[in-house]
């Protein structure tokens, strides 16, 4: 079954057609809202409504589109209202990294350096710094994801770069 | 060299090091660059940190979110059948009602054909409610009962 089979098959009340798109995106998805949100469970709990919100919305999903891109609109209007809604996070405590994958490039306690620099910033920071450099989007997608011109990924890029370059220049220091 | 130009330069050279040409021209960055200690170091700065997370890679993760949503879906449809059955079980009741009111002030007395109309009524809702009237529903409990 492929995307389109299983958007038709749900927009006809097949619930278990669902599964399927659930299935695919599900690793992407929580990856995502992780690099907005900072945080898995409330990422979790995001990840879920976002899923629900766009099984009742599939109706008005148009079939010449790509699903994913559709449901990131959702997910993360999902994750900014979480977001919004929630008290500040500890973010020095973390012991295990959340938002980046553990690899035998970088010395485990840098990695996690770098994670705490990244759960510092603000999620907008999070978001465009995690899609471009951990996804490899171009500015064109980048705009086209974020909804914003080109010019305006430019600018927010570069001071999203710079306010990350800060928090890693705190966190290290902090460390030693 | 004023605040405003060096800002520039430092926007303009971060969209460089992404192969992008921001405002200036890459012979404006150079001369800016190699004049300008402050934008220099800045650019290297920034030009470290670009490299450290080009390396990374995003953490998988391995959660499985479908049991959650297939019960928060199962719950919600409930409503929604609940609400559709109603639209077509009121009306039916109203047609029902007024084909006795019917039945009673008929002067001559009605035909067959007549007498079947809330028998096919019935027949054309069930059929659209996909119900099976003569269906015994195993599953029913009562409250308070646990099932084995």
């Amino acid at each position: 079954m492929d995307d389109g089979d299983a958007i038709r098959a749900c927009s006809a009340g097949d619930r278990e057609a669902f599964r399927h798109l659930v299935e695919s995106y599900q690793a992407q998805a929580i990856g995502h809202a992780i690099g907005i949100l900072g945080n898995r469970e409330d990422a979790l709990d995001a990840v879920q409504d976002a899923f629900i919100d766009a099984f009742q919305a599939l109706k008005q999903f148009d079939l010449s589109r790509n699903f994913y891109p559709w449901f990131y609109v959702i997910l993360r209007n999902r994750c900014y209202k979480s977001a919004a809604a929630r008290t500040s996070q500890k973010t020095d405590s973390i012991e295990e990294a959340e938002i980046l994958e553990p690899s035998a490039r970088m010395p485990y306690e840098e990695l996690l350096l770098l994670d705490r620099a990244l759960l510092q910033l603000d999620p907008e920071d999070r978001e465009i710094i995690t899609l471009k450099h951990l996804d490899g989007l171009s500015y064109k997608e980048l705009s086209e994801r974020l909804s914003i011109p080109e010019g305006t990924v430019m600018s927010r890029l570069f001071h999203a770069r710079r306010r990350l370059r800060e928090r890693l220049t705190r966190t290290t220091s902090k460390a030693r | 060299m004023s605040k405003l130009n060096c800002e520039a330069v430092r926007m303009a050279s971060s969209a460089a090091s992404d192969g992008l040409r921001g405002s200036l021209e890459p012979a404006q960055l150079e001369d800016h660059l190699a004049q300008c200690d402050d934008c220099r170091r800045e650019v290297e700065r920034l030009g470290e940190v670009m490299r450290l997370l080009d390396s990374q890679k995003r953490r998988v993760s391995s959660d499985q979110l479908w049991r959650g949503i297939e019960a928060r879906l199962a719950a919600q449809t409930p409503a929604k059948e609940a609400s559709r059955d109603l639209r077509l079980l009121v009306p039916t009741g109203v047609v029902l009602l007024a084909y006795k009111l019917f039945e009673q002030l008929a002067v001559h007395n009605t035909g067959v054909q007549i007498k079947l109309v809330p028998l096919l009524l019935v027949i054309a809702v069930f059929a659209l409610l996909k119900e099976n009237p003569f269906r015994i529903n195993a599953e029913l409990q009562l409250k308070g009962e646990s099932r084995k």
